[in-house]
């Protein structure tokens, strides 16, 4: 039942060329005092999503700097991830009512995987509300170290599922958040951990120009007029709607094309539902691309973010975000809500543009449309931003960082 | 200063912000990274191969160990290898103005010209 990842290699030497040979010098340094300590990672779905991704990257390259670190996933059959998906929802504020058998489920599915995972490792790293449970699989308190990660924004919880996880996070070590907005008032320590990207995968990694003409005539973009992008699951909260209502504003002005493109999750059950509501708004309106990729398809991601003139990312509710700082990587001028850790990556007419509504988010796509070397400046300050604060290996040296201080005098 | 302001405007003390200040605080972990300079030269080389974060610790939050005089680079061009004007050169390079890499870039022109000079 237990399901180990094989996770895909790229020599920790080759970002040196990115970064410079002085930051994987410093990653090396801090590791030291690390090498040999246990470490496992554990979260809910091995493809789909951004924690996912992350991890796909981030294991390899810890083990590169010689730490004992895996990764398991937690499993779990429809209705866990009906529950864990409403759970999400619910932590991001929409309106639920959460029901006894709901936490009853949620609790057997921790209590199976309890069971089946080792969780004996010297420091237990748990990502986002599905597998916080098994705390409970600690022998004693002090006999490792365990920390939560989560990803999504707790800044207006409902109330019942957070009261009723809160009691599962308030017995870990320390709970690491992406933004000081999204955490509680905890009895536990708290760390601001920035997600990040990475430079070298194929989802950003640089692309010949024929692949991207490629993946453009694949899917019928036009690539002489104005491509507006938004890379998301098709999610209410990523607000895809909204979008087309932004693009159908800007269209009178402008003879631009929208490109909705979106993976599925395998704990997302709710995607096809909103793909279906998306179809509808698009109204078979030729302009508007719909694409459905597979759960896996980021040579396509990449290609379609590098071929847009605008990528945009109107979220109503976000966690970071993680698609802008990949459209900035890609020095693309960004149009996105103000929310989750969005602001954060996009500091408005530095980075990017942020908007608060549909008419605001098309205003700032024509004022881009009209201004191009303000869009290029854009993309440049943007790209900067995410080589110092959001690449992967900012976030391999926070967590060692993390991993040296929860083990000092251990 | 904000006790003596709400004692004397009252009416700001409870006025409440749309957003939320949040408190945080940093832990600074300070590794060796086993590199080490005597000559211009040397210096200039390890400082081409420095990280952000080690570039940061020596040349921003220096300033606030030495009191915001000066910082770790320019004290050790001065104090160790005596050269004054560099090192107040290299001290005055904008930090709110420029990134790390330009900052660093800029540093390293100055050093460059410094080169020549002998």
């Amino acid at each position: 039942l237990k399901e180990t990842l094989a996770v895909s290699r790229i020599p920790l030497e080759h970002y040196a060329e990115l970064i410079g040979g002085g930051e994987i010098e410093e990653l090396r340094a801090l590791a030291k005092p690390l090498h040999g300590r246990s470490i496992e990672m554990i979260n809910s779905t091995a493809v789909g999503g951004g924690v996912a991704e992350i991890l796909n990257r981030f294991v390899p390259l810890a083990e590169e700097l010689d730490l004992n670190i895996k990764w398991d996933v937690m499993t779990g059959a429809e209705d866990f991830f009906d529950v864990t998906k409403s759970f999400h929802n619910a932590l991001h504020g929409e309106p639920y009512h959460a029901s006894h058998r709901d936490f009853e489920i949620f609790l057997a599915y921790n209590e199976h995987n309890r069971a089946t995972l080792p969780l004996d490792a010297e420091i237990v790293v748990i990502h986002d509300p599905q597998p916080a449970a098994l705390i409970n699989g600690r022998r004693r308190p002090g006999s490792n170290h365990w920390v939560w990660r989560c990803h999504i924004d707790l800044s207006h919880p409902n109330r019942a599922v957070w009261e009723f996880l809160e009691k599962f996070v308030s017995r870990y070590d320390g709970a690491m958040f992406s933004s000081p907005e999204f955490s509680r008032q905890l009895s536990i320590p708290q760390y601001l951990f920035y997600p990040a990207i990475d430079p070298l995968s194929e989802k950003n990694c640089p692309l010949d120009q024929d692949f991207i003409e490629q993946t453009l005539h694949r899917y019928q973009i036009d690539p002489q007029r104005p491509i507006l992008t938004q890379i998301s699951r098709f999610d209410r909260l990523k607000d895809p709607v909204g979008v087309i209502r932004a693009y159908r504003i800007v269209k009178r002005y402008f003879d631009c094309q929208l490109v909705l493109a979106g993976g599925s999750a395998t704990d997302d059950p709710e995607g096809a539902i909103v793909l279906k509501e998306v179809m509808r708004e698009a109204n078979q309106d030729p302009d508007i691309k719909i694409l459905e990729l597979p759960a896996w398809a980021p040579l396509e991601v990449n290609a379609l973010q590098r071929a847009s003139t605008i990528v945009i990312q109107k979220s109503l509710r976000e966690g970071f975000g993680l698609t802008v700082s990949e459209a900035l990587w890609k020095k693309k001028p960004v149009v996105a809500s103000a929310v989750g850790g969005i602001p954060t990556q996009i500091i408005h007419k530095h980075t990017g543009l942020l908007t608060h509504s549909v008419e605001g988010t098309a205003y700032q796509i024509r004022f881009l449309l009209s201004h191009p070397e303000i869009a290029a400046k854009l993309g440049e300050h943007g790209h900067q931003h995410v080589k110092e604060n959001f690449l992967i290996t900012q976030k391999l040296k926070r967590y060692l960082v993390l991993f040296l201080m929860l083990t000092r005098g251990t | 200063m904000v006790r003596d302001f709400c004692e004397a405007q009252p009416q700001f003390a409870s006025q409440s912000a749309l957003e939320r200040f949040y408190f945080c605080e940093s832990v600074e972990v300070t590794a060796p990274l086993g590199r080490s300079a005597r000559t211009l030269d040397e210096f200039r080389d390890n400082l081409l191969h420095l990280s952000h974060a080690g570039f940061h610790f020596h040349f921003i939050s220096s300033r606030l160990r030495l009191q915001l005089r000066t910082n770790d680079f320019s004290f050790w061009l001065s104090d160790g290898l005596g050269l004054r004007t560099l090192a107040d050169s290299i001290n005055h390079i904008d930090i709110y103005t420029n990134t790390l890499d330009s900052a660093r870039a800029k540093m390293l022109r100055l050093i460059d010209r410094e080169r020549r000079k002998n």
